[in-house]
């Protein structure tokens, strides 16, 4: 062929053939390319997954944890790179971030976001201050006053004049119960606007608040108190009756506590033993054991005034249910107590009160309370019961 | 008097510091005397020299000048003199307004020393309407420095910041300030009524709730839902004693469940006072059942007690019957709404003042 570039004229036909022939060699050039497929794109069938992960369709923020579209990455980058931004537009960034979070009430990550912003430790008191107030915002939302106030008074020292912060840090205390911080800080709102009818009614609802609170301590001090003086007359009384206890060592000294008073009986639990009204009487919780029916009643409040002829009396008032041959009558009966220390048992003298039983050197006070046994006169349950093995209790 | 007068000449502001200070020291003792005070009142010129003086840089000459004028307005004759001719010194020196801002300023260290001039001149009645002119704007101030008691960093106690509101308090408008609840003046200065520290707050406040019971136009104010007055009244003369359950929860809160550490107010006439405020209290039956209602009786029964054996001081004893005797009536009895309303005839005054002359001699044995 002529060299084309030189050729100088041509014919109608000549140009022709050529335009016939590169487009003939176009398309062999594009025959040969190899067949591809384009793989870039989405695939069909996930194109709204894939929108989802860009970071210009995203519906809603990534979460922590959520793998990031590269160029999500490269955003990000952007805005958080402490060499693309002076501090002060980091921190800014960061409380953007923030306010973003908690307009949709993520609180958690809008204090991360603000104590991002806090980090960078930025220049401007302003911006610092702002970040705080936000903090302490976001702390008291999820209840956590304690950080609240601290960020809310971390805001004031950096912009004393913070109206915002100041209130939020007067809620705060009122919800720690710090009630002179609170008055001060309503104090300190009202001296700059006399009218801020949220300060006065706090101050007021604070005030209130304390003098309860206050009131309740000396209450339950007062309480104390007379329950420790009540509790002093009756170890008082018991010493002076010499009560002996067979919880306690006899020879050494008496050590009267509420514990060593507590009835070990179910149904006389409530009724610890006491001084009634008068202050002279003591009251005693008293379980009477039928040994033949390995039965117990309970007599919850016996004045040691009451002869053991009442008690019985009252027992008998009604026969006892399992009573079939009516054997249990006030008249026919004998009441022993057990003295554990020696193993065996003593007779009680019916026409004797309560106090004068107790007095009886083998009396002891087992439990918290008194114990008697009820056996029918001259019976084979009363020979029985006085017979039986009893281990005495060795005290080293 | 001329060796007085000569003394002006070494006053001047300009002066050098140690005349000034010397010729100063002797002013100051010679308002230690009658005579001096009266010299002294009667020259203008030297009392204009030493209301500069009270502004000058060192300390010691400010401080020695404003001593002076506490003495010289301890009368009511020095204090009309001393005001007046402040007013009419040029340039002006409103002795008012500098000590009010003497004593608004936490760096100050005669506050204390100005409050006393303060107080002085606040005593006297026919001022007080010209200086609350010049207080007024700066009341919630004085309010917050007296409540906060390490305002002055300096070491001024401001106690006699009590006996000026007191003082205020003397004439109608005062007691209106006061009373205004948008300041909540009274809630920042009633708690100082039991002020164990100083007596001169206890005074000054007690006075200051005096003078509002006798005004009957604030008895409801004073019984309202609010029992701040009527706490601060109550509360010493409260003591440690037990009440029932029942009768601790008539009580307003402040008074409810006293510890055994609880004292009474050691100064009889402060008592009194307080006594004669609830006195004033009882005059009308509705502030007679609030009374009633709230435990008052049950608190004077124990202080009766109190005062009979501990506190010996009869005219206390009386002021308390008079009170337990109103309040132990019943309504039906008493059959008026307001006592005030009942006229006494000057001779059966006469004879009640001897009869209670008598019984109060006979009260203690």
């Amino acid at each position: 062929m002529e060299n084309l570039a030189t050729k100088k004229n041509w014919t109608e036909e000549e140009r022709l053939e050529l335009a016939a022939q590169l487009d003939a060699e176009l398309d062999s050039f594009i025959d040969s390319l190899e067949k591809k497929r384009y793989e870039e794109g989405w695939p069909e069938d996930r194109w709204q997954e894939e929108m989802d992960k860009h970071p210009f369709f995203m519906k809603r923020a990534p979460q922590p944890g959520d793998e990031v579209h590269p160029m999500f990455e490269g955003l990000q980058k952007l805005k958080y790179d402490p060499e693309e931004n002076t501090l002060e537009e980091l921190a800014l960034n960061y409380k953007e971030d923030g306010n973003f979070y908690m307009k949709h009430k993520k609180f958690r990550m809008a204090i991360y976001s603000f104590t991002e912003g806090i980090k960078t430790k930025c220049e401007n008191p302003d911006v610092i201050s702002v970040l705080y107030n936000n903090r302490s915002a976001a702390h008291f939302f999820i209840k956590n006053y304690r950080s609240a106030l601290s960020d809310a008074q971390r805001a004031l020292f950096y912009k004393p004049v913070y109206t915002k912060a100041r209130w939020r840090a007067a809620q705060c205390a009122h919800e720690l119960d710090k009630f002179d911080v609170c008055s001060q800080l309503c104090e300190e709102l009202l001296e700059v606007d006399i009218d801020h009818k949220e300060a006065k009614a706090l101050l007021h609802k604070n005030k209130m608040k304390k003098l309860d609170t206050e009131r309740n301590t000396r209450k339950e001090a007062a309480d104390a108190k007379r329950r420790l003086t009540r509790f002093h007359k009756l170890r008082d009384a018991i010493e002076q009756r010499a009560i002996k206890f067979d919880d306690q060592p006899l020879n050494k000294r008496l050590n009267i506590s509420e514990e060593l008073l507590r009835p070990k009986f179910l149904p006389l639990e409530d009724f610890p033993v006491h001084l009634d009204e008068d202050g002279n009487t003591l009251v005693w919780p008293t379980a009477f054991s039928y040994p033949e029916f390995l039965l117990s009643d309970f007599q919850q409040q016996l004045p040691e005034t009451t002869t053991m002829s009442d008690c019985l009396n009252t027992l008998f008032a009604e026969p006892l249910p399992c009573d079939r041959t009516l054997s249990y009558r006030p008249e026919s009966v004998n009441v022993y107590y057990e003295n554990r220390k020696v193993g065996c048992v003593h007779k009680v003298n019916l026409k004797h009160t309560l106090r004068e039983i107790l007095n009886e050197k083998g009396f002891f006070v087992s439990g918290g309370s008194l114990l008697f046994y009820v056996v029918p006169k001259e019976s084979r349950v009363e020979q029985e019961f006085i017979h039986q093995q009893r281990r005495p209790l060795i005290y080293s | 008097m001329d060796s007085v007068r000569e003394l002006i000449q070494f006053m001047h502001p300009s002066q050098r510091l140690d005349l000034k200070a010397v010729a100063l020291t002797h002013v100051l003792s010679l308002t230690g005397s009658a005579e001096g005070k009266d010299a002294i009142l009667s020259l203008d010129d030297m009392l204009m020299a030493i209301f500069g003086l009270t502004l000058d840089a060192n300390a010691t000459i400010a401080k020695d000048a404003v001593l002076s004028l506490i003495n010289l307005t301890a009368e009511e004759v020095g204090a009309i003199k001393v005001y007046e001719l402040a007013k009419q010194v040029q340039p002006s020196f409103v002795i008012a307004d500098v000590a009010a801002q003497k004593i608004i300023d936490d760096q100050a260290e005669l506050a204390d020393a100005w409050s006393m001039v303060l107080s002085n001149l606040t005593r006297v009645e026919s001022l007080v309407h010209s200086i609350l002119d010049t207080l007024e704007p700066r009341l919630s101030q004085l309010a917050k420095a007296f409540a906060q008691l390490d305002y002055n960093k300096k070491k001024s106690k401001l106690h006699y910041l009590a006996p000026i509101f007191c003082n205020l308090t003397q004439v109608q408008r005062g007691r209106e300030l006061c009373c205004q609840p948008k300041y909540r003046l009274l809630e920042k200065l009633l708690p100082f009524a039991s002020f164990d520290e100083s007596v001169v707050r206890r005074g000054g406040t007690i006075g200051i709730i005096k003078n509002i019971c006798f005004d009957a136009v604030y008895h409801d104010v004073i019984l309202n839902d609010q029992d701040d007055i009527l706490v601060a009244i109550l509360q010493p003369l409260c003591g440690p004693e037990e009440f029932s359950d029942e009768d601790n929860e008539k009580l307003p809160i402040e008074l409810q469940y006293l510890p055994e550490s609880k004292t009474r107010e050691t100064d009889p006439d402060l008592r009194k006072m307080l006594l004669e405020c609830l006195l004033q209290l009882c005059a009308t039956r509705r502030c007679r059942e609030v009374l009633r209602a709230k435990g008052v009786y049950e608190i004077l029964r124990e202080y009766h007690k109190w005062e009979a054996k501990v506190g010996r001081d009869s005219d206390c004893v009386l002021a308390c019957e008079n009170v337990v005797d109103i309040l132990i009536k019943k309504e039906e009895e008493i059959g008026l709404d307001n006592y005030k309303s009942v006229e006494v005839p000057d001779d059966q005054a006469e004879k009640f003042i001897q009869e209670d002359a008598a019984y109060v001699k006979s009260l203690l044995d």
